[in-house]
C-alpha cells in the first residue's frame, strides 16, 4: 500500500510458483465468496467482505511466506483493479435531477466529507485515516477507500479500520433508514434523496429504498456523489504527487474507464465487465485484509468510529432539516 | 481465552439479545438479513470498543514484551485512570531497566573491550572442566569449543594444577608448541582462566641469558652506567682489566677510572653520547686498581626506553696499551726511518754533489782497486790522459805510467798499506799518445764495508806547464846542473855542501845526514841529522832502514838530501848501502822528492863499489857562467827578486848575503859594469833589476 506502484516492474519481478498461484486461487475464492454474498444480498459490501475473508484467512494461518506473497502481488493487482472499476462508475446527466436535489446531494456529500474530516482531525487521528472516512462517509464508501488508498498510501490497519467502520455506519444506516422514513412519515422521493445523499454504499442504498420502491431514483441520486469520486481522486492526486501535477496511471484509466463505461461502453458489455471488475477489485482486497494482523486493526480505537457516525449523522441531520423544511 | 475474545463474546450477546427485544418492537416484520447487518455491526464497534478498551492492556503487554526481548519502549498513556497511571508506571519501570540496561551494556562493553584486547585467552569451565565462556580471541584461536570437556581442546591440560592458580603448559596447534602460562582464578564451582602465551617471553629470556653470557663471557669491558653516570653493571671482562670487583665499583661514577685531567672530556662525551646517541672511538688512558695506566678504545652508548628517555649509558672498553705502544714504537721507527731516508738523501745528494764534482774536477780523478785496475774516471781524467771512460775502466793502471815509473802503484799500495795515508807526490804520467806529462797527485785510499782496502782514489793534476817552467827556472837559477828527481854521487864532501846550500839558496830544504859537525859543515842545525847509535835530538842511528824511513818521510818534494856514507861504511857493509841508495833513487825518481847528493871521501869502498855508485848515480856538474860565484850568487838573487816582482836594493842585497854594504855596493858594481843589472829610481830609493843580458846569462845556466 505504501508503495508506489510501478506494473512493469513488479511484473518483470514476479516469478510465479506452486505457493503463488496457491496463494492467488485462495485469494480468489475470498473474492468470489465476497462477490456471491454480495450477489445474495446487495447491502453485504463484496470489498467489505473480502478483506474481512482476507483478515480472517491471514489470522487463522498466520503464515509470514504466504503474507509476503499476497504482499507482493498486492501492488499489481490493485491498479489493475482499480481501472477495471472504472466500469461501475456510472456519471449521470445531471439535467435528470431537480437543481434542488443536485444541489443537496452536492452539498450533503461535501457537509459529510467536511463534517468527518473535521471530527477525525479533532480527534487527533491521522490525516490519511481522515481522508479515507471522509471520503468513504462522502462519496461512495468502500470503493471510494480502496480508490484512493494508493493516493494518500495510509497504513493497512487504518485502511482496513476504515473500510469495516464505513460499513459498519452504511449497515447501521440500512437499519434505521426505514424507521426513520416510518416514524418521521417521509415521502418516498424524499426518502430516496434522503438514502441516495446520505448512505455510503450503493447495496445499502438499493436495500434500504427497496422497501419503499425508489431504488433507481435513489440509485441514481448515489450516483452523483460516486461521480465525484472522479474529482476527488485527481485533487487528492495532484495533491500528494511525488512531483507536481502528477497523475498516477491507474487514476487515467479508471477516470478513463468510467467517463468510456458511461457514455461510449454498451451496456452490455459494461454489464459484462461489472461483475469481473467486482471481483478482480474484491481479490485485491483480499490480499490486503491476508496482511493485516487484526490487533492492528482493533488498535486504531474507537474515535475513528465516533468520527464517522458523527459525520454521517451531520450530514443526516442536514438533509432531515432540508426534508423537514420541505426544500426538497 | 483470551480477554479479548471474552469481551467480543460479551458484547455479541448482550448485542444479539438487545436486537431481539428490539426487533421485537419493531412494526414490520424483520429480514433475515437484518440480523446479519446487525452482527457485523456489533462485530465492527465491539471490535473498535475492545481495540480502545484493551489496546492500553495490550499496549502494555507488547511493551512488556519487547521489554522481555531487550527493546526499552515506553507506552503513551491515553487516559488519567488507572491504565493511565498503570502506563506511566510502566514508563517509569522502564527507564530504569533502561538505565540498568545502559549500565549493564557498558559493563559488558567494558568486560568485552577487555576480553578482546587482552594479552591472552580467557575461557571459563564448570565444576566438570567443562568450557562454558570462551573470549571471542580464543574462538578465533580455537574455534567454538563451548560445552566441550577441557581436554577435548588441550590435549593432556593438567587439570590437577587448576587449583594452584598459575602454571606454565605446553600447547601444540597445528604442529607447533606454544608455551602458555595459565592463571585460574576459582569462583565458586567456576573456574575462570586465563591463557598467555609466552613465547616471545621466553624467547626474550632466552635472549637475556645468552646476552648475559655474553657479557660476562666477553673479553671487552662492559659497563653499564645509570643517568648519573654510576656504574650498575660491571662484567667480569672489566674485572679482568681494571682489577676492581663489581662490589668495589657499582654506585661509583665512571670518571673514578680516569685520571683527573680526562673528567672534562668524560663529561663532553657523555654530552655528545645523549645527542648523538653515541661516541665511539674514545681512546683514553685508564687508571686499574694497581695504579696502572691502561689504555682503552672506549665506545659510549646512550640507552632510551619505549618513550625515548634516556635511562642509561653503556661503555663497551678495549685495552689498546699493546697496541698504542706498538703504534708508538713503529712511529718512532718510522720517525727514525724518515730521519735515516733524509739522511741518505742528503747523503745522495751530497754524494751526487761529490759526484758532480768529481766529474767536473779540474783535476783528473780515478781509483784504482787493489788488483791494480782503474775503476773510476773522470772527465778531466779522459782529457788529460786521453783514455775516454769506457776504455779507462778495467784497464790496468799501469798503462799510464812510463816505463821507469812502472812499479808506481804498487809502490803506493805498499805505503797505504803501511799506513801512509797522506801520500801526495809529484809525478809523471803517459798519456794515450804515448806523450809523457808530470802531475801531482794525492792518494787516498778506499775501504770496502768491511773496512778493508779495496783500492785506492787518486787525483792527478797535470803540472807539465808548471813543472816545466820550474825546471827552466831551476836550471838558470842553480849554480851546479842538478836535477830534481834525481840522485848524485860525489867524492867532494865541500861540493856535495855547496850544492846543498845552492840548491837551499833556490828553495830547497836542506838536510845534511853526516857525522861531521854541522859548524864545521856551515849548515844550520836545523838542516842537520848526527848519524849516532845514541839516541839523541838530532842524532839518526846509522841504520839503512831508519836512514830510508828518515829522508822517505821528509815532507814535499823539494828536498835536498846530502848523505855522508863515510860512518855508514864503517858501521855497515857496502851491500845494505848500495841497496839503501837503490831504494832511495827509486823513491826520488818516483815521487821526484828533491836532490839526494851521496857523499864519500871514505878509503872504505874501492874502484869498484866507487864504479857502482857512479853507475847509480849522476855527477855533480858546475854550470859555467863567467862570472865569479859571489857575483853571480847577487846577479840570481836579483834575477829570483825580478821574477816575482821585486826589485831588491842594495841593502836587501847585503841583508840576503849577510855582506857589508861595501861588499855589496862592488858586487852590485860588477854586475853594472858587466851591463847585467841596472839600477832604477824608485822614488827616493834606488833598487835593482836584470838587464837582458843579465836575463841571457841566467837561461844559459
Amino acid at each position: 500500500m505504501r508503495e508506489t506502484v510501478k506494473l512493469i516492474e513488479v511484473a518483470r519481478e514476479l516469478p510465479v510458483s506452486r505457493k503463488d498461484v496457491q496463494m492467488l486461487l485462495l485469494l480468489l475464492f475470498c473474492g468470489l465468496f465476497a462477490y456471491l454474498a454480495n450477489l445474495a444480498d446487495p447491502a453485504l459490501e463484496p470489498l467489505f467482505l473480502a478483506l474481512t475473508f482476507g483478515i480472517i484467512a491471514g489470522n487463522l494461518q498466520k503464515d509470514e511466506n504466504k503474507k509476503m506473497i499476497a504482499e507482493k502481488y498486492i501492488p499489481l493487482l490493485l491498479p489493475v483493479g482499480i481501472t477495471l472499476y472504472g466500469v461501475n462508475i456510472n456519471i449521470p446527466y445531471l439535467g435528470e435531477f431537480l437543481p434542488e436535489v443536485v444541489a443537496a446531494t452536492l452539498i450533503s456529500a461535501t457537509l459529510i466529507f467536511l463534517a468527518v474530516f473535521w471530527i477525525s482531525t479533532r480527534l487527533k487521528l491521522s490525516r490519511q485515516m481522515s481522508i479515507l472516512l471522509a471520503c468513504g462517509s462522502g462519496i461512495c464508501g468502500v470503493s471510494a477507500i480502496a480508490i484512493i488508498s494508493p493516493l494518500i498510501k495510509p497504513k493497512k490497519e487504518e485502511f482496513s479500520a476504515a473500510i469495516m467502520i464505513i460499513t459498519a455506519v452504511g449497515l447501521t444506516g440500512a437499519i434505521i433508514y426505514p424507521a426513520l422514513a416510518l416514524l418521521s412519515n417521509m415521502s418516498p422521493d424524499e426518502f430516496a434523496v434522503l438514502s441516495g445523499a446520505t448512505l455510503h454504499q450503493t447495496g445499502i442504498v438499493k436495500i434500504s429504498s427497496q422497501l419503499f420502491g425508489i431504488e433507481e431514483e435513489a440509485l441514481a441520486i448515489k450516483g452523483i456523489r460516486i461521480a465525484m469520486i472522479a474529482l476527488v481522486v485527481l485533487i487528492l492526486s495532484i495533491l500528494y504527487s511525488e512531483s507536481r501535477f502528477y497523475v498516477p496511471w491507474y487514476i487515467v484509466s479508471f477516470l478513463g474507464m468510467a467517463l468510456f463505461s458511461s457514455t461510449y461502453l454498451p451496456g452490455e458489455i459494461v454489464q459484462t465487465l461489472r461483475p469481473l471488475a467486482t471481483l478482480m477489485f474484491a481479490t485485491t482486497l483480499a490480499a490486503i485484509g491476508y496482511t493485516v494482523s487484526v490487533g492492528r486493526v482493533k488498535r486504531v480505537g474507537v474515535k475513528p468510529l465516533i468520527a464517522a457516525y458523527a459525520g454521517w449523522m451531520v450530514g443526516v441531520a442536514f438533509m432531515m432539516l432540508l426534508i423537514g423544511g420541505r426544500v426538497l | 481465552m483470551k480477554a479479548f475474545t471474552k469481551f467480543l463474546l460479551l458484547f455479541t450477546i448482550i448485542s444479539a439479545i438487545s436486537l431481539v427485544f428490539g426487533i421485537s418492537l419493531v412494526e414490520v416484520g424483520v429480514n433475515l438479513s437484518y440480523y446479519i447487518y446487525v452482527f457485523i455491526i456489533v462485530l465492527i464497534v465491539s471490535l473498535f470498543f475492545a481495540g480502545s478498551i484493551l489496546e492500553p492492556v495490550e499496549e502494555l503487554r507488547d511493551a512488556f514484551q519487547s521489554a522481555l526481548k531487550g527493546e526499552m519502549k515506553k507506552v503513551t498513556p491515553k487516559s488519567a485512570d488507572e491504565f493511565g497511571e498503570l502506563a506511566s508506571a510502566f514508563n517509569w519501570m522502564i527507564e530504569e531497566l533502561a538505565k540498568e540496561k545502559k549500565l549493564l551494556e557498558e559493563s559488558e562493553r567494558r568486560f568485552r573491550s577487555i576480553l578482546e584486547e587482552l594479552d591472552g585467552w580467557y575461557f571459563e569451565l564448570d565444576g566438570h572442566h567443562r568450557i562454558i565462556f570462551t573470549a571471542p580471541n580464543f574462538k578465533n584461536k580455537f574455534g567454538e569449543v563451548e560445552g566441550k570437556y577441557l581436554r577435548e581442546v588441550f590435549d593432556n591440560f593438567p587439570i590437577e594444577k587448576l587449583e594452584s592458580g598459575k602454571f606454565e603448559y605446553e600447547i601444540i596447534k597445528d604442529g607447533k608448541i606454544i608455551p602458555v602460562e595459565v592463571v585460574v582464578k576459582k569462583d565458586g564451582e567456576i573456574y575462570r582462566c586465563l591463557v598467555r602465551d609466552i613465547s616471545e617471553r621466553k624467547r626474550m629470556e632466552r635472549q637475556l641469558v645468552f646476552f648475559r653470557e655474553i657479557l660476562e663471557h666477553s673479553v671487552d669491558a662492559i659497563v653499564i652506567l645509570d643517568v648519573d653516570s654510576r656504574i650498575t653493571v660491571w662484567n667480569r671482562g672489566a674485572e679482568m682489566m681494571f682489577g676492581y670487583t663489581a662490589d668495589e665499583v657499582v654506585g661509583k661514577p665512571l670518571n673514578f677510572l680516569m685520571p683527573k685531567e680526562q673528567w672534562r672530556q668524560c663529561t663532553e662525551n657523555f654530552k655528545r653520547a645523549v645527542v648523538e646517541g653515541y661516541v665511539k672511538g674514545i681512546e683514553a688512558p685508564r687508571i686499574g686498581k694497581d695504579g696502572e695506566i691502561i689504555i682503552v678504545d672506549q665506545t659510549l652508548t646512550s640507552i632510551r626506553d619505549s618513550k625515548g628517555e634516556i635511562v642509561g649509558f653503556v661503555a663497551i672498553m678495549r685495552d689498546i696499551t699493546k697496541r698504542k705502544r706498538a703504534e708508538l714504537d713503529l712511529k718512532n721507527s718510522l720517525e727514525e726511518l724518515e730521519k735515516r731516508t733524509r739522511e741518505l738523501l742528503e747523503v745522495q745528494k751530497e754524494l751526487h754533489q761529490l759526484a758532480s764534482i768529481v766529474e767536473n774536477s779540474n783535476d783528473a780523478i780515478y781509483s784504482v782497486d787493489i788488483r791494480g785496475r782503474i775503476t773510476s774516471w773522470n772527465r778531466t781524467a779522459e782529457k788529460i790522459f786521453g783514455w775516454s771512460k769506457g776504455e779507462a775502466i778495467g784497464m790496468d793502471a799501469s798503462m799510464l805510467l812510463p816505463e821507469e815509473l812502472r812499479g808506481e802503484t804498487e809502490f803506493i799500495l805498499r805505503r797505504i798499506r803501511e799506513g801512509d795515508f797522506g801520500l801526495s807526490f809529484e809525478t809523471r804520467r803517459l798519456k794515450k799518445d804515448g806523450t809523457v806529462i808530470y802531475v801531482e797527485i794525492t792518494v787516498s785510499p778506499i775501504f770496502n764495508e768491511f773496512g778493508e782496502l779495496s783500492g785506492v782514489s787518486i787525483i792527478a793534476r797535470d803540472i807539465s806547464e808548471k813543472k816545466k817552467a820550474e825546471m827552466e827556472a831551476e836550471k838558470r837559477i842553480l849554480k851546479y846542473n842538478v836535477e830534481r828527481g834525481r840522485i848524485y854521487f860525489t867524492d867532494n864532501f865541500d861540493l856535495a855542501v855547496d850544492v846543498i846550500k845552492d840548491l837551499v839558496k833556490c828553495g830547497y830544504t836542506g838536510k845534511v845526514i853526516s857525522r861531521r859537525y854541522p859548524e864545521n859543515l856551515g849548515v844550520c842545525e836545523s838542516n842537520y841529522m848526527m848519524l849516532s847509535s845514541r839516541k839523541m835530538k838530532g842524532t839518526l842511528d846509522p841504520d839503512p832502514e831508519k836512514i830510508y824511513r828518515e829522508i822517505t818521510s821528509l815532507p814535499g818534494w823539494k828536498n835536498a838530501v846530502l848523505l855522508d856514507l863515510d860512518y855508514l861504511l864503517v858501521k855497515r857493509n857496502f851491500e845494505e848501502i848500495y841497496e839503501l841508495i837503490q831504494k832511495l833513487k827509486d823513491v826520488f825518481f818516483v815521487l821526484n822528492k828533491g836532490i839526494l847528493i851521496v857523499c864519500s871521501e871514505s878509503e872504505l869502498i874501492g874502484e869498484r863499489e866507487i864504479d857502482l855508485l857512479k853507475m847509480e848515480c849522476s855527477a855533480v856538474k858546475i854550470r859555467d857562467v863567467g862570472i865569479p860565484d859571489e857575483i853571480y850568487d847577487v846577479l840570481r838573487f836579483i834575477y829570483t827578486k825580478n821574477r816575482t816582482g821585486e826589485r831588491p836594493s842594495i841593502k836587501d842585497v847585503m841583508t840576503n848575503f849577510g855582506i857589508t854594504r861595501n861588499t855589496a855596493k862592488k858586487r852590485v858594481q860588477q854586475l853594472l859594469d858587466r851591463g847585467l843589472i841596472k839600477i832604477i829610481k824608485d822614488g827616493r830609493s834606488k833598487v835593482l833589476e836584470v838587464t837582458d843580458d843579465g836575463r841571457q846569462i841566467m837561461r844559459i845556466a
